[in-house]
Formats: structure tokens, sequence, C-alpha cells
């Protein structure tokens, strides 16, 4: 499975104001792509409506899987997954959390508990599967929808601000189980992120939006060592108030 | 004070030597209002959860009068019911007056608003974003619904107490519509209120101090269902 | 939690079904009073009726309200036989075609309940009417069914026979409940009433401020009737059973059960009087 999103010329504007002004790009699978930018850069839209949770104004949003297009249905909608920024978990317990989407999927029950032990194991969760999801603090409540995410092995994976919330040793607990994404499954995964640290860790792309525009783009490397326009210059120095 | 106290006394004796009127009486009130509560809930929690879940044309006037009704005389439902079921009535032709179901369907009127509305009160309390969590999730339209009303299956189970407590308490409809008769149509509440016309207290406070028991049990299975959080 | 539903669910319909009584007896409505019924004549009757009767399963539903109500029910078509005690009402029932086969059962009487110190003087009154007469006069509290009931209907008569409009009374309580409460709130207040004489006797012992002051005038006999709701108005109406009853209660088995039923006291509450 190798499905790419491409999203093309995107416009949104909420009560007037301008969020997205013509953005493209296009989110490869195998690859992680950060989307980085300032404070109301429009990179939680981008993300929503990359993942078909929004409508757009003008432009497209379009999947493909290697050569032909994917149509929008629920068939799509189960290869791909978003976790919003403030993580909403069901009043039930972490485990029902992560098995939902496999049941409702249709798996047995059999697969269902196979699929959710492994993502508590890879994910570390193992002290938490038991309790009220309801109770959880904010940073283990992140966890868990990572986990649940990461349990639907997406072929699209977009998440906004993923670790905010976590110490470090979360972040790095949490940067891993979102490689084995890229990795095992071979999806596109989408990270919206404030920490620059963070996308230099493990982004192989990034693209930088400001006031809605994609002002720079490109391979992570060459990202960060020679950014070529000014606000992206700006942006990484920390000049940037946000 | 003597008659409280003769009564009490012998209260406690026709409950604990299980006396078969007593006990047929108590049965008859469980299983009516039991019955009318289990219809009312099949009726309104759909309902209630789809006025909280979907727009449609008239929504605003459905909760509306669903608030209204909850708050509807059981009397008067009686009446109602009772117009209906009449051999005078439309449904006269049913032979239903004055039996156990003409009773169950009254007290189903009665408690299918309370249901409804708590419902609906219930589910439109539920976070939205829910709702948007379960689709990214892989669920279809409809288990997302699903899934919003099971956010709120605390609150929709005292709904449904809620109904079974104002039915069990009622009696001006029962009364109406089953006319009281002997080991037939009579329950706990209408012979309270005929044993008490009659000065025969000791029966009288008999289902009274059961009454109060049935509404503490009810109250502790809620505790219960409470207390054990929400783990499914 | 949804399987715990799930089985409460199941239990419940299955208790609920499993206990229904068997379909096949056939149920018929006797609308009556609750004076009648409160005096738990019914109780004795219906069980002799059961054992006299050839018919087979049978089962006879007392429902039981005021006269007005009673006759209200069997006008709707919701009663098979009638057992109330209101000659005029019972004779406009017939007239307008929905009873028939009516029959004389059996009488008590009236009696005039009041405070033993009798403000009223009731106590020597020459007749019904006169009885009434002063009552009015003296000014003294009086509590009135007020629910169109046979008894209530005896007191109109009376108050009219004796000239008074009950609006000009100084203390008319029209409580709009049965005997037995209306007596309570005579009891209570200490006032005067007309009571049948059965449901006197059954509440004698709890009632501390009111004793039997006039009784014996023939205005005051309580005549009860029974009929059968005409089948040609309702042709659902169990017509074969009400038919049988009557034969049942108006013959000398039921006569005989009517003579013989008292209270805890002992007294005969009612006088059989079919012909």
């Amino acid at each position: 499975m190798s499905m790419s999103v491409m999203v093309g010329g995107l416009n949104k504007s909420y009560a007037g104001r301008r969020a997205l002004d013509g953005v493209s790009c296009v989110f490869e699978p195998g690859i992680i792509t950060a989307v980085v930018g300032p404070n109301g850069s429009g990179k939680t839209t981008l993300l929503r409506i990359a993942a078909m949770l929004e409508s757009m104004d003008g432009g497209s949003v379009a999947y493909t899987d290697g050569d032909s297009a994917v149509q929008p249905g629920l068939s799509l909608m189960r290869r791909v997954t978003y976790v919003s920024q403030a993580p909403v978990l069901f009043n039930t317990s972490v485990r029902e959390n992560i098995a939902y989407g496999l049941k409702a999927r249709g798996l047995t029950k059999h697969e269902v508990a196979l699929r959710v032990d492994e993502a508590i194991a890879t994910g570390g969760i193992g002290h938490l599967s038991e309790s009220d999801a309801r109770r959880l603090s904010g940073g283990e409540a992140q966890r868990v929808a990572l986990v649940r995410a990461y349990a639907l092995k997406p072929e699209a994976a977009f998440l906004d601000e993923p670790t905010s919330n976590l110490d470090p040793s979360g972040v790095a607990a949490m940067e891993a189980l979102i490689m084995r994404m890229r990795d095992e499954d071979g999806a596109a995964v989408v990270i919206v992120t404030h920490n620059i640290f963070q996308a230099r860790r493990i982004a192989d792309r990034v693209v930088f939006l400001h006031e809605g525009r994609v002002v720079e783009s490109g391979g992570a490397p060459e990202f960060f060592a020679s950014p070529q326009n000014g606000l992206t210059r700006r942006f990484l120095s920390g000049e940037m108030a946000y | 004070m003597n008659t409280i106290i003769n009564g009490l006394a012998k209260a406690i004796s026709l409950i604990l030597s299980f006396d078969r009127e007593l006990y047929a009486i108590i049965f008859l009130s469980l299983k009516v209002s039991g019955l009318a509560v289990v219809i009312a809930s099949l009726i309104g929690i759909p309902l209630g959860a789809v006025c909280a879940l979907r727009r449609f044309f008239g929504r605003g006037v459905l909760v509306t009068l669903l608030n209204t009704f909850m708050g509807l005389p059981p009397v008067v439902a009686g009446l109602a019911v009772y117009l209906f079921l009449s051999r005078s009535g439309p449904l006269g032709f049913m032979g239903l007056l004055y039996s156990p179901s003409a009773m169950v369907i009254a007290q189903a009127v009665i408690a299918m608003p309370i249901v409804a509305a708590l419902t609906w009160s219930a589910v439109a309390s539920v976070d939205a974003r829910v709702r948007e969590t379960a689709l990214t999730l892989g669920a279809t339209p409809m288990m997302a619904e699903w899934r919003m009303l099971s956010e709120a299956r605390l609150s929709v189970f005292s709904a449904v107490i809620a109904g079974f407590g104002r039915t069990m308490a009622e009696v001006g409809a029962v009364l109406m519509v089953g006319g009281n008769i002997a080991g037939y149509t009579r329950v706990m509440t209408t012979t309270i209120a005929m044993e008490t016309g009659k000065g025969s207290f000791e029966l009288a406070i008999a289902l009274g101090v059961v009454l109060i028991f049935v509404a503490f049990v009810v109250n502790v299975l809620f505790r219960m269902a409470q207390g054990r959080g929400m783990t499914v | 939690m949804k399987l715990t539903v799930r089985l409460m669910l199941i239990t419940l319909t299955a208790a609920l079904f499993l206990s229904s009584p068997a379909m096949a007896e056939t149920r018929v409505v006797l609308a009556s009073t609750t004076s009648t019924q409160n005096t738990g004549l019914f109780d004795v009757l219906l069980p002799a009726y059961y054992n006299w009767t050839k018919m087979k399963d049978v089962k006879i539903d007392v429902v039981a309200v005021g006269t007005g109500k009673a006759i209200e029910v069997a006008r709707r078509g919701d009663a098979d036989i009638l057992l109330v005690h209101d000659r005029e009402k019972e004779d406009a029932f017939i007239k307008d075609g929905y009873g028939k086969d009516r029959h004389d059962v059996m009488y008590n009487d009236f009696v005039v309940i009041g405070p033993p110190d009798d403000p009223a003087m009731a106590k020597a009154a020459t007749d019904a009417v006169d009885a009434f007469k002063r009552l009015a006069s003296s000014g003294a509290a009086f509590v009135s069914r007020g629910d169109e009931s046979g008894t209530h209907a005896k007191e109109k008569k009376l108050w009219k026979a004796a000239g008074v409009d009950t609006v000009t009374l100084k203390s008319y309580l029209s409580v709009g409940q049965g005997m037995e409460a209306t007596l309570r709130i005579t009891d209570e207040k200490g006032a005067y009433t007309l009571s049948d004489r059965a449901t006197y006797y059954v509440l004698k012992d709890s009632l501390k401020s009111v004793v039997l002051l006039y009784w014996g005038d023939p205005a005051l006999f309580n005549q009860y009737g029974v009929m059968a709701v005409n089948p040609a108005k309702f042709p659902h109406a169990h017509y074969d059973v009400a038919k049988d009853f009557i034969a049942f209660i108006a013959g000398p088995v039921g006569q005989k059960v009517i003579g013989g039923f008292k209270d805890k006291a002992g007294h005969v509450l009612f006088t059989p009087n079919a012909k």
C-alpha cells in the first residue's frame, strides 16, 4: 500500500479571516512531513482539510494509491486517521478506546485483542490499559490517543502537536511510535509541530506555513541547513514571536 | 399516634410473613411500571438521541413538547388514555380498558416524555468532538452517533430510573384506566388510596413502607452502576 | 453493562409474560359503587356466584366508582352489569335504551350522622325532611359527598324537599369523594352528614367525634338495583353472563348470601328484597 495525499490550491476562511490561501503540497507514503509555522498560520486547518474532516472553500484534496485515484468514502476514511491537538478519549477504559476503531472495522474479537495488546506493548502504556480513559492526565491521554492511532495501521496519519504535553522520555517513546508508523506500515505521516527540534529529529520533509501560505518546503536536511526564504530564516532563528 | 404505631407494627408483620395479597399487589406494581418504562425507553431513548444528534424540520418544537409533557400530571394522561380505550373511544374495539395492559399503556405515555427529554439533554451535553473522533477512527456515521449515546449512558440510565420512579409513584392514571379491580388491576398506590379511605391503615402503611423501600433499592442500584465507573 | 442490561430486560419480559393470566377466561365488568364495595359484600358474593354458576371460566371484575360515574361507565359501553342505588338514574338509563332486565336486589338505609351534642337537634326530628330543615336553620356544618352518587342524589332530594338551597347554607362542604372519605372528613370537623348505614358501620370504631343521630324514615331507604347493559346498544357486552349473574343475585341463592352478610360487629348490612 502506498497512498499519497495531494492538496492543491486550498483556500479556507473562517468568519472573514483567511486561514489558508492557495496552499498546495504533497504528502508521500513512507515519509514523515512536518508542518511548521507560527501560531495562526493555518497548520491545523491544513491538517483537518487533508484528513477530510473539514471542507475547503476552494482547491482540492486527492488521494492516490500508486497510479489510481482513491474515491472518498468510508473505505478511504478507514485507511486514514487524525489525532487532534487536545485528544478526545471515550468514556470507557483505555483498552476499549484502542479497540474501538478495530471493532468498527469488523475485526474478530481475537484479532482485536491481538492488535490492541501489541499496540499497548509497543506504546509502553501497559500500566494504563485498564484505566478509565477520562481520568488520565493530559500527557497520558495524548499517549493513548497516539497508540490508538498506531493500532489502526493507517496509510495516512495526520497528527496535530502529538507530543506537546509529554516529558522528554514520553516524547522519545512517541516519536519512536510515529517512526514505526512510517517504517512498518509505509504510512504518509504528517505532523504539525511547534517544536523545531522535533522536526529536525524525525521529519523527512518540512513544510513552512506563514499566514496561510506555503513559504518554503523541502527535504528536511536542506530546509534546516540552508533555508532559502527570509521568513524561513527568521522563523528558524526564533525571531518570530509565537 | 397509636394508629401510626399499630399500623407500622402490623405492616412489618405483613411484610415479613409474605402475605399473599400484599405481595401480589407489589409484584403487579413492579410488573406494570417495569413494562411501561421498558416500552417508554424503547421509544424515548432513540427519540431523545435523534433530537440531540440530528437536525430536522420541527426539531425545536418537538423538544419543547417533550419537555412540556415531562411535567404532564399523570391523572391527565390517565384521562386521555381512558377516553381512547373506552368502548366509546377510537380504540374501544380492543377491549383493553380496566386491564393491566391499559395501565401499562397509560404509564408508558407518562414515562416516555420523561425518558426522551432527559435522554435528549444527556446526549446534547456530550462533547460534540466525540462524534468526529469516532469518524476519524473509522466509524460509520451511525456508529459515531451510537458512540455519542454511549458516552451519555449513565445519564440515560438515570433518565430511565426517573421514568420508573414517576410511574411507581402515580395513582391517578392507573386508577382511571385500571379500575382498581381486586387481584387484577390493584397496585400499591391505588390500594393505599382505597385502604386509607376505608380506614384500614395497616395495609396502606405496609405498602407505603414497601414503596419507599423500592425507591431506595432503585437508588442503590443506580449508585452501584455509577460507582463501578463506566467500564463497559 | 450492555450484557447486564440485556439480561435484565430478558428476565423482566419473561417474568411479565409468564405471570399473565390465561387468556381463556371471559372477563365481565360489573360497575358498582365504592360504598357497596367497601362493605366487603363482593368478597362474599362473587365466590358464591362462581360456585353457583354453570358458566365456565367467567371472571367478574368489579369497578367501583360513584353511582353517577358507574352509570356513565355503562353508558360508554365499558361495563356489562350495573349494580347501583339511584332509581331515577337507573330508570333513565333503561329508558334511553342502555339497560335492560332491571331487578330490585336489596336495600339498606341512609342515616344522619352528627356530633353527639347535636346542636341542630336532628335526633328529635319528626321525619327526614324535618331533620334537614333543622340542619339548615342551625347553621351547623354539613359535609356532602358531592360526587353524583346515590347518597348524594338522596341528599339533594331531601334539601329540595326541605326547601333549602345549599348555596345559602353557612357551612356546606362538598368534597367530591366516596362515603368513607366523606365520613372521615365529617368526623374530623365534628360536622353533620348523610351516610349509608353500611359504610357507617364499617367505620364506626374509628369515628371519634360523630354518632348516629336520625334514621328510620322510609324516605331514607336506599334501594339497590341490578341490570344488564343492553346488547342491542353494545354488541360486545357479555349479556349472557349478565343475565346469569342477575338470575343469581335476584334468585334465592344470591338473596340468601346477601341476607346472611354481616360486618365485623355482626350487623346485617343489607336487606334482600328481590321479587
